[in-house]
């Protein structure tokens, strides 16, 4: 899950960004209000970590404009202002979730999962295909009541697979979907990733559809 | 305690008394005025109705004391100078005067007396003025004495008609007490005799400055509360950091980073104490001579460490002694932050110069070689917590502030310039400096 955060704050942005990496999320971080607007034009993210006061062009602006734009990506704001109003505002502006400084880790990180399961149309905490049950938030796989190591790389690949069975992801959507801006992509990368997975998840597991990309088939 | 009603009440009395004192006297002196003319009018038809024939000695009609309020006294005489008739035997007048109207002392008091000839006597009419005193004091009393009864009214409409004029103070008065500190809200002034407008234009001028300092305290505290929550946020998430840390070495460095973050929340809680002691209303502060080339030294030798970390030439470049009147500590405090601003926007490499100047008025000066600041962000430097965008340099946005401050206080002007090759700040002391 790649998650984009827009916070001016460099020791709260460097403890964020360690922090969610550490939980398996692939994080950008960009420091104003500018360029937050041109990340969210990207649309690549699957979240948005929103900070309310940004030097550049304030957070709730950045919001609307988005929306207005029509990006339907979820958005938490992260934000000192803990006034009802404050509140009000934000959702209003087209937030989905709103969390007051200081936070946390343990609850930014759920309300992560949930906003992205939301986005998913799940209600569950977990996802099921077929054998294969995925704990996003607990980052356990379990096969037939199997318990799998995946790495976080792996682990981040088989989600974004999973987010739409039966669609098919180019190599570059789903480098785009793992791999922050400062990661360095080897070639090959994606491939290598899908062998070890088809490796712990059975060779069928994940289809390759010749000159397109890769997908998980829907459950039969 | 001193009272309105106490003191406009006795004034009144005063006057209401004196009037009727000074009528009274006049009529008295009026009346007595008329009655001489009365009694003059009748003691000369009274002398003139006598018998105009001399005739034997009669004895006195009355043998006791003249009633001096009523009676008059006749006196008779022929031609030989013997005296015929006389009215009341114990009288002692003068039994010659010259004819006409004269007044003699005697022991009972003046008389007036009236002398005339009728063909052979001569008669002498006399009255004690006393009588005539009697007749003016009784009608002055009587004209007088009704307003005497008049008083009490007047002073109870008196009375009542201040307390009805000081209603309004009292309405003020409830309506201040009956608020609490919150509402500061104008006085209505709506029926307000023009009296007392002055005071509730005064008391709502003081209100509408009050609510104007609450605002910006409130603002500040506000501020203050959310400035508070980004180094505690800081923190918080490098505690848990350290707690998840996986191996020796990311728990050191997650323990830097939480020291980091530790120092950044003292530094910023330190900032905002200095802040508010600089406050106008806060602690009476010691004024006294600060010698100007000496703070300089002091605050170039403290900052010279950092400078020396971040590969700056820092140093005093001209001065001279300049004394100044002021709380020593809060200058050093300004000049510290103006100085340390400079040295920490400096790239490596650069310098920073300070020099005291001392013209028609002190000014100390601050130049770096840094990248100043756009022309646009100048007038908000000195706003508390504003942090020019895209700063990198970690700080608390108050130390400009907190030397805006200061500079107020002691009545001296801060100021930012860019001068084309880095930026100046420059202080001028506006009171004239002391001979030193």
């Amino acid at each position: 899950m790649r998650l984009l955060l827009i916070e001016d704050d460099p020791m709260i942005g460097e403890g964020v960004c360690k922090a969610l990496r550490l939980d398996g999320f692939t994080v950008d971080w960009v420091r104003d209000g500018r360029m937050g607007e041109s990340a969210l034009d990207a649309q690549v993210h699957d979240l948005v970590l929103l900070d309310l006061g940004l030097p550049g062009k304030e957070g709730l602006d950045v919001l609307k404009a988005a929306r207005r734009k029509g990006n339907r990506v979820p958005v938490l704001i992260l934000t000192a202002r803990d006034a009802v109003p404050d509140r009000v505002a934000g959702l209003n502006a087209g937030a989905d979730d709103y969390l007051i400084k200081p936070f946390d880790l343990e609850e930014l990180a759920a309300r992560i999962h949930a906003l992205l399961r939301r986005q998913a149309g799940r209600a569950e905490a977990v996802i099921v295909h077929g054998a294969l049950v995925v704990d996003p938030a607990a980052h356990a796989v379990t096969l037939d009541g199997k318990p799998l190591t995946l790495s976080a790389r792996e682990f981040a690949l088989l989600l974004a697979l999973l987010e739409r069975p039966g669609t098919v992801f180019s190599i570059s959507q789903l480098e785009e979907k793992i791999y922050g801006w400062d990661d360095e992509v080897g070639s090959n990368t994606i491939e290598v990733y899908i062998h070890s997975l088809r490796k712990k998840l059975g060779s069928d597991f994940i289809k390759n559809v010749r000159g397109v990309g890769y997908m998980i088939p829907k459950p039969t | 305690m001193k009272s309105i009603r106490r003191t406009l009440m006795l004034w009144l009395c005063i006057g209401l008394t004196s009037g009727i004192v000074i009528a009274g006297g006049l009529l008295y002196f009026q009346a007595r005025e008329e009655a001489n003319e009365i009694f003059d009018y009748q003691m000369r038809h009274l002398a003139e109705s006598l018998p105009r024939q001399a005739f034997g000695p009669v004895s006195p009609g009355r043998k006791e004391v003249p009633d001096m309020e009523r009676d008059i006294v006749i006196q008779m005489w022929d031609d030989t100078g013997v005296r015929i008739y006389h009215s009341h035997e114990r009288i002692a007048l003068p039994q010659r005067a010259e004819f006409g109207f004269a007044t003699v002392p005697t022991r009972d008091g003046p008389w007036r007396v009236y002398s005339t000839q009728l063909g052979n006597t001569v008669v002498q009419v006399a009255q004690p003025m006393s009588a005539r005193r009697a007749v003016a004091t009784e009608v002055a009393t009587r004209t007088v004495a009704p307003l005497l009864l008049l008083f009490p009214f007047v002073a109870a409409l008196v009375w009542l008609t201040i307390s009805e004029g000081l209603s309004p103070l009292r309405r003020i008065a409830r309506e201040v007490k009956s608020r609490d500190a919150a509402a500061l809200s104008p006085i209505v002034e709506v029926g307000m005799p023009e009296e007392i407008q002055p005071l509730t234009h005064a008391l709502n001028d003081l209100l509408a400055r009050l609510n104007l300092a609450i605002g910006a305290q409130r603002a500040f505290i506000a501020d203050a509360a959310h400035e508070l929550r980004t180094p505690l946020t800081a923190l918080k998430l490098q505690i848990q950091l350290v707690e998840r840390a996986g191996s020796e070495e990311e728990r050191i460095a997650a323990l830097a980073e939480l020291k980091r973050g530790f120092d950044r929340a003292t530094h910023l809680v330190q900032q905002l104490l200095t802040l508010a002691r600089q406050e106008p209303g806060s602690a009476a502060r010691k004024r006294q001579d600060v010698n100007l080339e000496l703070l300089a030294r002091t605050v170039v030798s403290d900052l010279a460490p950092v400078a020396q970390t971040r590969s700056v030439d820092l140093g005093i470049a001209s001065s001279s002694p300049v004394i100044v009147e002021g709380d020593p500590e809060a200058l050093r405090i300004m000049l510290n932050n103006v100085v340390e601003n400079a040295v920490k926007y400096t790239p490596a490499g650069g310098t920073v110069d300070v020099c005291i100047v001392d013209g028609e008025m002190p000014v100390v000066s601050v130049q770096d070689s840094g990248p100043g600041i756009s022309d646009d962000q100048l007038p908000r430097v000195f706003d508390r917590f504003y942090r020019v965008p895209g700063t990198e340099v970690q700080g608390s946005g108050l130390g400009l502030a907190i030397a805006k401050e200061v500079a107020d206080v002691h009545g001296a002007t801060i100021s930012l310039a860019n001068t084309g090759h880095g930026l100046r700040a420059t202080i001028t002391f506006l009171r004239p400096a002391a001979a030193g």
